[in-house]
C-alpha cells in the first residue's frame, strides 16, 4: 500500500509540474496584458531548444538561465506584433496562431528535425530513493524553478510599483493612462516578462522532455485545460487547477487507463458548466 | 439596364461555355497522346526482328511525385526518406536516368491528414501529371489514397512506408498501387520471434503504445504472435497513451508496479525519446526489459544497453564490408547528410529502385523504348531486386515480402542482430494476417 501511495504521489507530482510549466507563462501573459497567446507553445519550445543547445556548452543550470535570458528579446517584439495586427481578441487569436505557424517554420530552418533535450545532462544530477522508488533530482530542481517563477510573479504584482501599474492597466487601460501610466511601456515589459517565464519553463522542462517539430501546438491542450479550470489569468488558480488535473489524470491511468484524456476533458466540461469563470475565481469576471 | 434575370442568364451561359470549352480543350489536347499511345501499341504488333529497330518514343523527363512528412513530429521519418529519394535520383540521373529519361522530383509535404493527401494525390496525378507517385508514412493516409489511386488508375503509385496491414488484408492494392515495405505484422512477428530466442523463459508481458490505429496494430500483432508461439505467456497490462504525450510518469509508475518480464512499445518520435529519458531516470530499465518496434531513433538518445530493437532496416545490415549496394548507399548518405541512413531512408530506396527496375524490366520484356502502364504493373508484380537494406521480393498481392532486422542495443548501436527472412514474418499471399498469426 505504501508502495502504491508513493508511486501515485511521484506520478502526480511530475505531471503537476508538467502542466504547471506549460501554463504559468500563459496565465501571466493573459492576466496582465489580456493577450490570449496561441503562440505560447512557440516560446515554450524555443526555451527548450535554446536550453538544449546552450547546456552542452556551458552546463545545465547556466544553459537554462541563458535560454531564458535570450528569450527576453522576443517579448517586446511579440507585444508590438500583436498590437500592430490585432485589436480585438479574435484578431489576436489569428495573429498569434499565425505566429505559431511561423515559429514552426523557423524552428525547422534553425534546429532541423531532431530531438532536443538536456535529459542526458539532467541524468547526471542523480536521483533519490524514496521507499524503493527512484525520484530523479531533475524533477525536484524543476519544482524549485517553478516555485521561484511563481514567487517572482507574486512579488512583482503584489509588492512593487511596476506590478501596481500592470494591475491598473489590466483592469482599466484607459483610466490608467489618464492617471499618467504609460500603457504601452507597461504592456511591453509585461509581455517581456510573460515570454521570459514561458521560455524559462520550457528550458527547465528540457530536463525531462524532448523538443521537436510540431510540439508548439501539442502542449496547448493541457495548458488550456489548466487555464480554463483555474480561471484564465489567475496565478494561484492555475497552480490549483494543475494539481486537480494531475490528480484526475494519474488516478485515471492507475485505475482505468483508457479514460486518460477523457477524464481531463470531463473535468474541463464540468468546470465550464458549473463555474465558467474558473474553479478558483474569487469573483465573477466582468466583460 | 441589365435585369437580374439577364445577369443570371449571362452568368449561367458563361459557366456552360467555360465547361464546354474546357471539355473540348481536353479532348483536343488528349488526342495527340492517345495517338502516340496507339502508335506504340501498333508498332508492337509486328514483331520486329531485332531490338535495334525498336520503335516508339522514349521519354526525356520522368516526373516522380514524392510525398513524405516535412513538418511536424513525423518529419523525423519524412526527412531521411526525402534525403534518400534525392540521393538516389541524383545518382540514377548521373548514370543516365530511367531508360534515358531524367528523373525530376516533385515534392509535397504529407502534413494535413488523409483528405488533404487525397487532394495532393489528385493534384500530382491530374495537374502536375507525374509519371509515378511515391509516398506516405501515415497508415491513415495510405488507406485514404489507395482507393482513389485505383479509381483514377492512370499512375503507378508506390506506398513506401505506411505499415497498415489493411492494404493487404482488404486487397486494396489492385492494379496501380504497390507497397515496397512490410506491415505491422512483419514488425510484430519479427520482434516476437527474436524475444523468444533471447528470453525463452519470458512469463509476463505488458504493452505501452500510442492510442491510435498504428499503436494498436503493432501491439496486437506482437501480442498475438507471441501468444501463438508461447501460449503460457501472461499479458499483465495493456497501456495506451495519446500521441505526443510529454509526460509518462503515471505509466512508468504503473509498469514498475506490474513488474513484467518484458515491455513492448512501438513509440516513435518525441514520445520515444521522452519515454526513454523518463523511464531511465526512474530506473525502469534496471527492472524491465523493453522491446522497441521503432527503437532505432532511440539508440542515439540514450537508450540503455541490452534492450531489444527492431529495425525494420538497419544501416549495418547487410554488412557494408561485403554488400556493396548497402555500402555505397551508406557512404553516399553519410557524406551528404552527415549521419547514417535510418530505416525510412531504406524504405524510400526500396520504392525508388522498385519504380526504376519495374519500368526497365517491362521495357526489356516488351522490347519497347518506353513501356505502357500495364506492362510496368505486370513486371512489378513479380519483380525481385537488390536494394540497400535487403533483397526486395514483390508478390502478386502488390506488397513486398520484406524481412526485418532485430538486435540488441549496445552503446548507441545494435549488436547481435538477426535478419528475419521474409517468408518467416509475412503471411503467404491470400492468407489473412490474423489467421496466419494464429497458425505460427
Amino acid at each position: 500500500m505504501a508502495g502504491f501511495a508513493i508511486s501515485f504521489l511521484i506520478s502526480f507530482y511530475v505531471f503537476f509540474l508538467n502542466i504547471l510549466m506549460t501554463s504559468l507563462g500563459m496565465a501571466f501573459t493573459y492576466g496582465v496584458t489580456r493577450i490570449l497567446n496561441l503562440a505560447q507553445g512557440t516560446f515554450f519550445v524555443l526555451g527548450g531548444y535554446l536550453a538544449s543547445v546552450f547546456a552542452w556548452q556551458i552546463g545545465l543550470a547556466f544553459g537554462i538561465a541563458a535560454a531564458a535570458a535570450a528569450s527576453l528579446a522576443f517579448g517586446p517584439l511579440f507585444y508590438l506584433y500583436v498590437k500592430a495586427l490585432g485589436r480585438t481578441e479574435l484578431e489576436q487569436l489569428f495573429a498569434t496562431y499565425a505566429l505559431l505557424l511561423i515559429g514552426e517554420g523557423l524552428f525547422k530552418l534553425v534546429f532541423g528535425n531532431g530531438d532536443y533535450t538536456t535529459a542526458s545532462l539532467a541524468d547526471g544530477l542523480g536521483s533519490v530513493e524514496v521507499l524503493g522508488q527512484q525520484v530523479p533530482y531533475s524533477y525536484l530542481w524543476g519544482g524549485a524553478v517553478a516555485a521561484a517563477l511563481l514567487a517572482l510573479m507574486y512579488l512583482l504584482l503584489a509588492r512593487t510599483r511596476a506590478g501596481l501599474y500592470m494591475r491598473a492597466v489590466r483592469d482599466d487601460a484607459e483610466m490608467a493612462s489618464a492617471l499618467g501610466i504609460n500603457v504601452r511601456e507597461v504592456g511591453l515589459s509585461a509581455s517581456a516578462l510573460g515570454i521570459l517565464i514561458t521560455a524559462a519553463s520550457g528550458a527547465a522542462s528540457s530536463m525531462w522532455q524532448a523538443f521537436t517539430l510540431g510540439l508548439s501546438g501539442q502542449i496547448l491542450v493541457y495548458a488550456f485545460a489548466s487555464l480554463v479550470v483555474g480561471g484564465i489569468g489567475d496565478l494561484l488558480g492555475v497552480v490549483a487547477a494543475s494539481a486537480v488535473i494531475s490528480a484526475v489524470r494519474t488516478a485515471a491511468v492507475f485505475l482505468y487507463p483508457q479514460l486518460e484524456l477523457v477524464a481531463i476533458y470531463l473535468v474541463v466540461i464540468a468546470v465550464l458548466l458549473t463555474r465558467p469563470s474558473g474553479l478558483f475565481a474569487r469573483h465573477a469576471r466582468l466583460a | 439596364m441589365v435585369s437580374r434575370r439577364d445577369a443570371l442568364k449571362i452568368g449561367a451561359s458563361f459557366v456552360v461555355g467555360l465547361g464546354l470549352g474546357a471539355g473540348l480543350a481536353s479532348i483536343i489536347s488528349g488526342r495527340p497522346s492517345a495517338a502516340s499511345q496507339s502508335g506504340t501499341t501498333i508498332s508492337l504488333s509486328p514483331p520486329t526482328s531485332s531490338s535495334a529497330t525498336q520503335t516508339g518514343q522514349g521519354k526525356e523527363v520522368f516526373k516522380l511525385g514524392v510525398v513524405t512528412f516535412q513538418t511536424g513530429p513525423a518529419s523525423i521519418f519524412g526527412v531521411p526518406a526525402l534525403n534518400a529519394a534525392q540521393l538516389l535520383v541524383d545518382e540514377i540521373n548521373k548514370a543516365g536516368g530511367i531508360l534515358g529519361a531524367q528523373i525530376q522530383l516533385v515534392v509535397r509535404d504529407e502534413s494535413g491528414g488523409p483528405d488533404k493527401m487525397v487532394a495532393v494525390y489528385k493534384e500530382l496525378v491530374q495537374q502536375v501529371g507525374v509519371d509515378a507517385y511515391i509516398g506516405l508514412i501515415s497508415s491513415a493516409d495510405c488507406l485514404a489514397v489507395a482507393p482513389v489511386a485505383e479509381d483514377i488508375g492512370t499512375t503507378l503509385t508506390v506506398f513506401f512506408d505506411c505499415a497498415t496491414k489493411q492494404l493487404v488484408d482488404q486487397g486494396m492494392m489492385k492494379r496501380v498501387a504497390f507497397r515496397t515495405g512490410g506491415t505491422t505484422v512483419t514488425d510484430g512477428v519479427s520482434l516476437a520471434k527474436y524475444v523468444l530466442e533471447v528470453m525463452p523463459d519470458v512469463k509476463t508481458v505488458a504493452g505501452l503504445n500510442q492510442d491510435y490505429a498504428y499503436g494498436h496494430d503493432e501491439w496486437d500483432d506482437f501480442k498475438n504472435a507471441l501468444l501463438a508461439m508461447k501460449p503460457d505467456v501472461q499479458i499483465v497490462g495493456e497501456l495506451f497513451t495519446p500521441l505526443f504525450t510529454s509526460d509518462y510518469s503515471a505509466q512508468i509508475s504503473k509498469i514498475l508496479d506490474l513488474a513484467p518480464d518484458l515491455l513492448h512499445t512501438s513509440f516513435w518520435g518525441p514520445d520515444l525519446v521522452n519515454f526513454i529519458k523518463q523511464a531511465s531516470a526512474r530506473g525502469l530499465f534496471q527492472k524491465v526489459k523493453v522491446a522497441f518496434a521503432r527503437g532505432e531513433f532511440g539508440l542515439s538518445q540514450g537508450m540503455p544497453d541490452g534492450q531489444i530493437v527492431e529495425g525494420p532496416d538497419y544501416h549495418a545490415f547487410p554488412d557494408p564490408r561485403a554488400y556493396y549496394v548497402n555500402r555505397d548507399f551508406v557512404n553516399a548518405y553519410q557524406s551528404r547528410f552527415g549521419s547514417a541512413p535510418s530505416y525510412p531512408a531504406y524504405h524510400m530506396a526500396n520504392a525508388v529502385l522498385g519504380v526504376k527496375y519495374a519500368i526497365e524490366t517491362a521495357a526489356a520484356v516488351e522490347n519497347v523504348a518506353w513501356p505502357d502502364l500495364s506492362a510496368v504493373i505486370h513486371a512489378f508484380e513479380r519483380l525481385a531486386y537488390p536494394a540497400p537494406g535487403q533483397y526486395i521480393i514483390m508478390a502478386p498481392n502488390h506488397n513486398a515480402m520484406e524481412g526485418a532486422v532485430v538486435g540488441v542495443s549496445k552503446g548507441g548501436d545494435l549488436e547481435k542482430f538477426k535478419f528475419m527472412y521474409p517468408a518467416e514474418v509475412n503471411p503467404p499471399v491470400g492468407v489473412p494476417s490474423t489467421q496466419w498469426i494464429k497458425s505460427l
